[in-house]
């Protein structure tokens, strides 16, 4: 009984979490995107850490450079996620070009939308072992990379819609 | 008798007072006839060196010969690569190292990037950094202000994080380690409170670097120390929380 209430209290206490997390973040999102009819520029951190990432996207330093980067320094790359247009029209439009500064990544829509669920769930299945068991503030850091992943989504389907 | 640790600092020192025709491997690399003649280094060179020198001292060559071996190809590379992730790992597994993760704020790195907070996350529930098995931690020795610009960036309901001066304390008193940033990208020395490092960019005084781990700009970094230090360790033991079945 005790544990009972325990698990329940854990759940309401992440779940106010969780309203307050979505509350403050719409108000300090300050990404912008753009939409080119069939493409539409995120940047590359909104897909998360790049230990996650980087599989998808590539390094995260410019695609120019050979050796990783010997400071932390913070590269501006966009990713551009296209539907219904061939490859070679969107790098037509977004070149790399190492003397602009100009990194660009090209992810196809249903590939993008794939990635993004599989990280929801498993970001999910994550929560349902830290709700009962870890920290609160561990419990908290996985409900903001779950709504992070929701906002992709989010942003994804409104920028790209049929 | 000198102790390993006592052996690695003074070459460390050694090595560091000396630039006089040493030149940061990316410039040599920009600038060839300029630095013809010169000794290449960089921050693995640095590390390798010391504990080559160290290991083949106390007479162990065979784990000495052994240090550069342990290269990979990650994405970007074309050859295979030495970083200290995998050197960081066998000696923590076998030859009785003991790894520390340190990161200067848990939950707002002054970078404003995520990947310190989900490797801190990691550490914190896997008790894994790149692979290598963590025994202590130091959180949040450098706490970034609420006022700093990048402090919104990241779970900004989280609140200002408390310094923790006890495990840096405990930490100052290491007085010999290696350390570890991105995953083994970039590779750096460790004493009393100190990071040494070179930069591959650069020649002269600007080649070799000290600096207190307060200032050193990386966000999240892992320190292994040589089993001669561990009785030193007194820094909060990492203590992974025990999976519960649901009531």
């Amino acid at each position: 009984m005790w544990l009972k209430l325990g698990y329940l209290r854990r759940t309401f206490i992440c779940v106010c979490v969780l309203l307050i997390v979505l509350t403050q973040s719409s108000c300090t999102n300050k990404t912008i995107t753009q939409n080119y009819g069939q493409a539409l520029i995120v940047d590359y951190e909104q897909f998360g850490p790049p230990q996650l990432s980087e599989a998808l996207l590539g390094q995260d330093f410019w695609q120019w450079q050979t050796t990783p980067a010997h400071s932390p320094k913070k590269y501006d790359i966009k990713v551009v996620i296209y539907r219904n247009l061939a490859l070679s029209e969107v790098e037509k439009r977004y070149p790399v070009d190492p003397e602009l500064i100009q990194d660009y990544r090209y992810l196809e829509y249903s590939r993008a939308k794939i990635w993004i669920k599989n990280q929801i769930s498993k970001i999910q299945e994550e929560l349902k072992v830290s709700v009962p068991n870890q920290e609160l503030d561990l419990i908290i850091y996985d409900f903001s990379r779950l709504e992070n992943m929701y906002k992709l989504l989010v942003t994804l389907e409104q920028g790209l819609r049929n | 008798m000198a102790s390993f640790s006592d052996i690695a600092v003074k070459e460390m020192i050694a090595l560091s007072s000396d630039t006089k025709n040493k030149v940061g491997r990316e410039l040599y690399r920009a600038e060839p006839k300029k630095y013809k003649g010169y000794i290449r280094t960089d921050c693995s060179t640095f590390v390798l060196n010391v504990l080559k020198h160290t290991y083949d001292t106390v007479g162990n060559t065979k784990l000495s010969n052994s240090l550069t071996s342990h290269v990979t190809k990650r994405g970007f590379d074309t050859k295979p690569v030495w970083y200290g992730d995998l050197m960081f790992k066998d000696l923590v597994k076998n030859h009785g190292w003991k790894a520390i993760y340190l990161t200067p704020d848990k939950w707002h790195p002054n970078d404003g990037k995520e990947e310190h907070t989900f490797a801190t996350s990691q550490v914190l529930k896997t008790g894994f950094y790149a692979g290598i098995p963590v025994s202590y931690t130091v959180l949040n020795y450098n706490p970034t202000p609420k006022t700093h610009p990048k402090y919104p960036d990241l779970l900004p309901y989280l609140g200002p994080q408390k310094l923790n001066s006890v495990d840096l304390a405990a930490l100052n008193k290491i007085k010999f380690g290696i350390g570890m940033s991105r995953m083994g990208e970039h590779n750096w020395l460790f004493s009393l409170g100190s990071v040494y490092e070179v930069h591959w960019n650069s020649v002269g005084a600007g080649l070799y670097e000290i600096r207190k781990l307060p200032n050193f700009p990386w966000n999240s970094n892992l320190i292994i120390v040589p089993p001669d230090m561990i009785p030193m360790l007194t820094m909060t033991a990492l203590v992974l929380k025990k999976k519960v079945s649901k009531p």
